[in-house]
């Protein structure tokens, strides 16, 4: 058993750090716990599974109570890592403890479900905390009562220890909700020290901080390369999604003044369905701001849901969205044709002609020498292109920090990524006078096996756009085909997959509780109640059955069959109890020759002994004990002891 | 908080003084509760008197003490008349029975005739004096010891009087572990002068109420009848258990789990207390005797013969 309990506790943790998020691992764990079970024979699996069921029920009520959970993603995937944790910890518990004291296992189990269920609910304030409460003591009585939970001698036994769980789940739950609270608060101070002057966004592109000197790090972002940041159905458009576009280049390529990024909505070409009326749905999955904006203003296009990206307060963690956006195609027009995103004017078009005031002259001669001074904007933008990648490697292993990028990458053609070369043709195209920006985004390229495109993380790339006078903004991608990253990318692992998987089930359940009205929220919370209360009287009938079947009506026969089965087992050890010794003397006679081999199960034999002479002789004349009686004697017979040694 | 005096706290109080005497001590503390009275039966200097004075300290009624010599009589154990000639009157003078605790030391050391005085007492409470009868204090209970009776000067008890005795007990040598301790508190004070009573006579009498309501599940008295009817089979004995007997194992068996702290007694009880309270009432024939039988092993053959009721 504690190997088992060992192999629970390892495969989770490793499942979540392959899997990025701590989702997935919930499903291995709760299969080896099922496994185990069926393997031992233990009857805490049937109750493992029923109490899991329980919780994941009253966890999805309450989600809704919770506004950081239901809108916020990485709140959502950090709770539900701590819930997974705290399940193997339960496990774990009830692995260790099922042998040794069922009290004890009774009381793990509360405080682990008073756990689980406070962290569906942070807000400890909150209003409805008289619901959660009634849920949690229905989901207590339903998931852990047993069948000799109705019989008067335990009922009397474990009511103090049942107020005692209480109590105690009720303390260590608000200790727990004022940690994650903590821990959220410092996740927001966090993202507003790292994105200053109003900025929102933490993370895009490979930019999510900003070194020392002021400049953005271009580290990639915080989610894990692999995890899913937007899920795009029915799309079919170009893979570039735009994020933020940077007017001003000056000072280094890659940490353009903050205060000067753009935050362009997500343009109308990026999102160019198969269909006419077909609908397009954007899921945002992670925290950030950036990973999404919507053509809210575009013709054509219709959005569902409001879209605001508070770029005033800038906080990570209070987004408003809370459902997919949906843009249903009403027109199909030619790219060409269709009135894109909002047009500069002649003054605001000047900016994108800028070139940095301290650039290396030799850039300004070697551009004006790629084409001829008439030529149109399409030649323009072809020579540029196919000089960048005629001279320049696509390689992320370099390192030239500290110099002149741009003479290095332009003049001396050294190696660079992507964002080298989506600013390198930036800066050209402005040469050649041609309005042009640095774009960072994602390359949307990944479809899975159901037609929706994946974003990740590891997808976020850099590229140029340049303004074309009747198609708008257009897309100039100089980077080389083989360090985009679709080439660059790597096929999701089958943990990534499996985490995908379990996410879907999660987001869809989480949008349908977010679908549902305030009002009939308690509605939610109801049905949770009331399935707890079915699962108590289930289990109450269930006892109550299993009780009229096991009495034939005879009292001292039924007690004779439990004692009949004890001796049973006393034989298969090798012993056979006189008619005129006492079990216990008997039993005490055996641990005198064998006190090494029955050391285990001494305990217990000695509470079997103890509970049945409880019963039999006390004239309480209750039935419903044999339950619990025979109950310990399979848990005897389950037990392995060493052989019988020589002795 | 008041503490309430239990079984235990008598126990532990009496075994400050009687050290590595627990499990006889608990008994004798059980007759107690039963209603029945103790003979401590030994070799000397194994501690009897100790125990019984430890006993009478703890409860706090009254206690004498009865020292049974050959030249001991009758009315010295329950009083008499007196003729006062002052007012030409008869008046009583209480004996040492009038007591709540009667510690009768060397019992088979005194007369028949003055053992005998103390079997309507022992069984009914009371005493009859010049045809009149003189309730007993309540309650009562004689602590008896004895000397094994291979020694001079002694005349065994008379089986009436032994079957008064809820049980016999003797007390053997302590280990040498128990007897060290005994040297060192010894050597420096007299250990009963540390003890003081925990317990007082009501106390005691509305335990022994408790002691009744401790329930006895049919099948567990049905086997107390089956060891007694053992020994009323067993051809070796001339005189078996008494109906008496069966009685006070019954009731025995009630105070012991009650000492457990238990209000059911279960068979284990029984079986404890069988050799204590049953051998000490049967005699063996003449032939079984002189064959190397003894009274506890018949004892413990009507305990393998009965069935334990599960």
């Amino acid at each position: 058993m504690p190997i088992l309990m060992l192999a629970a506790v390892v495969l989770s943790v490793a499942t979540s750090y392959f899997s990025g998020v701590g989702i997935s691992y919930l499903l291995p764990v709760l299969a080896l716990v099922i496994l185990a079970g069926w393997i031992s024979g233990r009857r805490f699996a049937v109750d493992t599974a029923v109490a899991a069921v329980m919780r994941g029920i009253a966890f999805a009520a309450a989600i809704p109570y919770n506004s950081d959970v239901t809108k916020n993603g990485t709140a959502l995937e950090t709770m539900i890592s701590l819930l997974g944790l705290v399940c193997t910890i339960e496990i774990a518990v009830r692995v260790w403890t099922v042998q040794q004291d069922t009290r004890r296992e009774q009381g793990a189990i509360w405080f682990f479900s008073g756990i689980t269920l406070m962290s569906g609910s942070i807000d400890p304030m909150d209003h409805r905390i008289p619901w959660i409460a009634a849920v949690y003591i229905a989901l207590v009585l339903g998931s852990t009562v047993k069948i000799q939970d109705f019989t008067d001698n335990a009922i009397a036994k474990g009511l103090r220890i049942r107020i005692t769980a209480i109590s105690l789940t009720v303390a260590a739950g608000a200790v727990f909700c004022l940690a994650l609270q903590t821990y959220e608060s410092q996740l927001y101070s966090l993202g507003s020290r790292l994105l200053p002057n109003g900025t929102s966004g933490s993370s895009s592109g490979g930019v999510d901080g900003i070194d020392k000197d002021g400049h953005l790090s271009s580290t990639f972002n915080n989610y894990g390369n692999e995890s899913r940041m937007l899920i795009l159905e029915h799309y079919g458009g170009d893979p570039h999604l735009r994020v933020m576009s940077f007017v001003n280049l000056s000072g280094d390529w890659w940490s353009p003044n903050l205060s000067e990024r753009h935050f362009e909505p997500v343009s109308l070409h990026s999102l160019c369905p198969t269909a006419l009326g077909s609908m397009t749905t954007v899921t945002k999955l992670v925290n950030d701001d950036g990973a999404i904006a919507a053509p809210i203003d575009a013709a054509g296009i219709t959005a569902s849901g409001s879209l605001s990206v508070d770029r005033e307060i800038g906080d990570p963690l209070r987004t408003d969205e809370s459902s997919p956006y949906q843009y249903e195609i009403i027109s199909n027009a030619n790219t060409s044709t269709r009135p894109l995103s909002l047009t500069p004017d002649a003054l605001s078009l000047n900016q994108y002609l800028l070139i940095p005031p301290n650039l290396d002259p030799r850039i300004i001669d070697l551009t004006r020498h790629l084409v001829k001074p008439n030529s149109t904007v399409e030649v323009r933008i072809n020579a540029v292109v196919t000089y960048l990648q005629l001279h320049n490697q696509y390689s992320t292993q370099f390192s030239n920090r500290g110099r002149d990028y741009l003479s290095d990458f332009i003049v001396s053609h050294a190696p660079g990524h992507c964002e080298y070369f989506a600013t390198a043709a930036a800066i050209m195209l402005r040469i050649l006078s041609v309005p042009s920006r640095y774009v960072i985004g994602y390359y949307a390229h990944e479809v899975d096996k159901r037609g929706r495109t994946i974003v990740r993380a590891q997808d976020a790339h850099a590229w140029t756009e340049v303004w074309v006078k009747s198609r708008g903004w257009v897309v100039v991608d100089a980077t080389p085909s083989n360090g985009r990253p679709d080439a660059l990318a790597f096929q999701p692992n089958i943990w990534t997959q499996l985490n995908d998987r379990v996410s879907d089930t999660v987001l869809a359940a989480r949008f349908w509780i977010a679908s549902v009205a305030e009002s009939k929220r308690n509605v939610l919370l109801m049905v949770a109640l009331v399935l707890a209360v079915g699962v108590l009287g289930f289990n109450y009938f269930r006892a109550r059955r299993n009780l009229l079947s096991l009495s034939d009506g005879n009292y001292d026969a039924d007690f004779r069959k439990t004692a009949v089965s004890f001796e049973e087992w006393l034989k298969q050890q090798g012993f056979q109890c006189p008619v005129g010794t006492t079990w216990r003397v008997y039993w005490n006679d055996i641990l005198g020759i064998e006190s090494q081999r029955f050391a285990a199960v001494a305990p217990r034999v000695e509470r079997f002994i103890s509970d049945y002479e409880d019963a039999r002789y006390s004239g309480k004349r209750d039935h419903t004990v044999l339950l619990h009686l025979n109950e310990q004697i399979r848990d005897l017979a389950t037990m392995e002891l060493p052989r019988r040694g020589n002795t | 908080m008041i503490a309430l005096a239990t079984p235990a706290s008598i126990c532990n109080n009496v075994c400050k003084v009687i050290r590595g005497k627990n499990d006889e001590v608990k008994l004798v503390v059980t007759a107690i509760l039963s209603g029945g009275h103790v003979l401590l039966e030994d070799v000397p200097g194994t501690g009897k008197t100790t125990l019984a004075k430890a006993l009478a300290i703890s409860i706090g009624g009254d206690y004498k003490r009865v020292q049974c010599t050959p030249d001991l009589m009758p009315a010295d154990i329950t009083g008499s008349e007196y003729y006062r000639p002052n007012d030409g009157q008869f008046t009583f003078r209480e004996g040492p029975i009038f007591t709540n605790i009667l510690l009768a030391d060397e019992i088979n050391r005194t007369s028949p005739r003055t053992q005998s005085a103390l079997l309507e007492a022992m069984s009914e409470s009371q005493v009859t004096i010049d045809g009149e009868s003189r309730s007993l204090p309540n309650p009562f209970f004689v602590i008896a010891t004895q000397n094994s009776s291979d020694f001079h000067g002694t005349y065994p008890l008379p089986e009436a009087q032994l079957d008064r005795f809820a049980i016999q007990l003797s007390l053997g040598y302590p280990s040498i572990s128990d007897e060290r301790i005994m040297l060192r508190e010894h050597s420096h004070s007299d250990p009963l002068s540390t003890i003081t009573s925990v317990i007082s006579g009501a106390e005691v009498r509305s335990l022994q109420e408790c002691v009744r309501r401790v329930h006895v599940e049919d099948s567990v008295s049905d086997y107390i009848l089956d060891i007694v009817g053992q020994t009323r089979m067993d051809p070796r004995l001339r005189l078996p258990v008494s109906p008496r007997g069966a009685l006070i194992l019954y009731r025995m068996s009630q105070a012991f789990a009650f000492v457990n702290e238990r209000d059911y007694v279960s068979p284990d009880d029984v079986q404890h207390l069988a050799i204590p309270v049953l051998a000490h009432r049967i005699i063996l024939e003449a032939k079984a005797k002189y064959a190397g039988g003894t009274p506890l092993q018949s004892i413990n053959d009507a305990l393998e013969k009965s069935l334990v009721p599960r």
